[in-house]
């Protein structure tokens, strides 16, 4: 689609050439005060949940007289029926001679009629706290989150408010483009440094309250659930969540003994737990990962647990993980085929290598080998050496302690076969 | 997200609500009243505009219940004969007559009836038909 209108740099520049005609800037100026009043009447009264009847009723009016003056092209307000208006609905009217130029920069930034909407002064941030003003009056759907959160740390911060807004209610009014916890974070961004904490211990609170299984006045608790462990992992502070992690993850594997990896909220939790260790805590999740693989998907499992191993500084080599006897097991298991258990855990190690080039656990002789005998399969080694020739990245090699010089040799000899082939 | 694409009606490869304002030569002052009118347009959703009545519609003397009119004032009241859409699933509103108002009586008075038809071309190739929205000024 080539739509011509579609940035606000294009907008500005067209907007600055047509002005340079005063007789069509001044066109566009009257067009403008007449859509602004009338819309911004329109959407702040909506925004106080209020109708034409009952606003009119409250200066004293008809609702036709609310209707006319939220009509575009009206343009025969009366100041003072302004001022009244604004007042009632806790705003004050400002009358302002400007430049044209800034005429130019409110165009461009009027992409919406939440850019009208203002808060009342009940609502005002600036009167609920001691805080710079600036960030509070932007419009935006971010300023309004922030105002949200004021409001809410005003409020000594309560929990089922939190847990609201981690289910996808009384956010923005912006699509769902993005999830809860980016405009939860949002609201957060700019704040004062004792914020944070407030955020830490009801967060952690939300969590034990998820691990004890309370869930009065929870509509969507797995969206709830995924939300949570999605905004733990993006916390400055991981480790303060380890316990209520752990908890979590007894509680969703304790539910049903399939694989966490099946559902958005057990996958988000691992993420937060990926993200949350420093040290070998968590070793067990990662081994439970692959050691019991989802039948159906491997690959991801596998992928999952060689990942967070590899963010564990000083964890035992995946060896001790993925033991040469795990293969065998796994073709005693019904339904497993020896052959894709092996493929699966060898495109997972090809991944996380990729991913942690040193630290990357070290890819078990067992499956080396019977990756030779189903033969080609060493694959994931030439693309993987392919990538850092290309790229001219020196990296490790990742077979170079655990597999023979003959190994070696051979994968070498195959990979200077496919780069001039290719 | 609010906001609504703009499409202008075309024929033989010429924007026909463009060569309509240059026809009844729309002055300058009208043309950049009716550029932000079409900028706030593309900022709102369809409802709001309605409900501001910078939209009136849909219109009665059309052959279908598809044709609005964007209602601008100035020294001359524009009228332009619009519809939502019409490809399904778009959020957008496409211009299709130029017409003006004097009286309550649209000029040319048949300008919703020709909207219509215009409107099927369109549901019919729209490539061939429509085109973005080029700004009067």
């Amino acid at each position: 689609m080539s739509d011509s209108r579609d940035g606000k740099g294009d907008r500005r520049e067209e907007l600055i050439r047509s002005f340079r005609d005063r007789e069509t800037r001044e066109g566009y100026s009257e067009g403008f005060l007449h859509t602004w009043i009338a819309s911004q009447l329109a959407a702040v009264r909506m925004q106080r949940g209020l109708t034409q009847k009952e606003l009119a009723k409250m200066i004293g009016t008809q609702q036709p007289g609310i209707a006319r003056m939220e009509r575009d092209g009206y343009g025969k307000w009366n100041l003072a029926t302004l001022a009244n208006v604004a007042q009632t609905l806790g705003c004050h009217l400002k009358v302002s001679l400007e430049t044209y130029g800034s005429l130019v920069e409110e165009a461009v930034a009027f992409r919406s009629t939440e850019f009208l909407k203002r808060p009342s002064f009940e609502e005002d941030p600036v009167f609920l706290r001691d805080i710079p003003p600036k960030e509070l009056h932007e419009p935006g759907p971010i300023a309004e989150m922030r105002r949200k959160v004021l409001r809410w740390l005003d409020n000594h911060a309560p929990i089922d408010q939190l847990e609201t807004w981690l289910q996808g209610y009384d956010l923005p009014p912006v699509g769902d483009e993005e999830p809860p916890s980016y405009w939860i974070l949002a609201g957060f961004l700019p704040s004062e440094e004792k914020e944070q904490p407030m955020l830490v211990r009801r967060l952690r609170s939300c969590m034990e309250r998820r691990a004890d299984g309370i869930e009065s006045g929870i509509r969507k608790p797995d969206t709830l659930d995924a939300n949570l462990f999605d905004l733990v992992a993006k916390m400055p502070r991981p480790l303060e969540f380890s316990v209520g992690l752990d908890a979590n993850y007894k509680r969703l594997r304790g539910r049903s003994q399939s694989r966490l990896t099946r559902s958005r909220a057990g996958l988000a939790l691992l993420n937060a737990i990926m993200h949350n260790q420093e040290s070998s805590h968590f070793f067990n999740v990662w081994k439970d990962q692959i050691e019991e693989a989802d039948l159906e998907a491997p690959y991801r499992d596998f992928s999952i647990g060689l990942r967070g191993l590899a963010r564990i500084p000083g964890a035992p080599n995946a060896h001790e993980v993925t033991l040469g006897s795990q293969i065998t097991a796994y073709t005693l298991r019904p339904g497993v085929r020896k052959s894709v258990f092996v493929k699966s855990l060898a495109d997972a190690y090809r991944d996380v290598w990729r991913e942690f080039r040193s630290t990357a656990p070290m890819f078990p002789d067992d499956v080396l080998k019977h990756l030779r005998e189903e033969g080609g399969a060493h694959e994931w080694v030439m693309n993987a050496l392919m990538l850092s020739l290309s790229s001219q990245v020196t990296v490790r090699e990742p077979y170079t302690d655990n597999t023979s010089y003959w190994e070696r040799k051979w994968l070498e000899g195959r990979c200077e076969r496919q780069l001039r082939a290719a | 997200m609010e906001g609504m694409i703009l499409w202008d009606y075309q024929f033989q490869g010429r924007n026909a609500i463009l060569k309509w304002a240059d026809d009844i030569r729309l002055g300058k002052r009208d043309r950049g009243r009716l550029d932000q009118k079409l900028d706030a347009l593309e900022a709102m959703t369809f409802e709001f505009a309605s409900h501001t009545n910078l939209v009136a519609g849909p219109l009665n003397n059309s052959r279908d219940k598809h044709i609005y009119k964007l209602r601008v004032n100035g020294s001359v009241a524009v009228r332009i004969m619009m519809c939502r859409g019409p490809l399904a699933g778009e959020s957008a509103c496409t211009f299709l007559v130029g017409a003006t108002e004097r009286d309550s009586k649209l000029h040319p008075s048949d300008a919703p009836a020709v909207a219509s038809e215009r409107r099927h071309l369109i549901l019919g190739d729209h490539r061939v038909y429509r085109r973005s929205h080029e700004r009067f000024s």
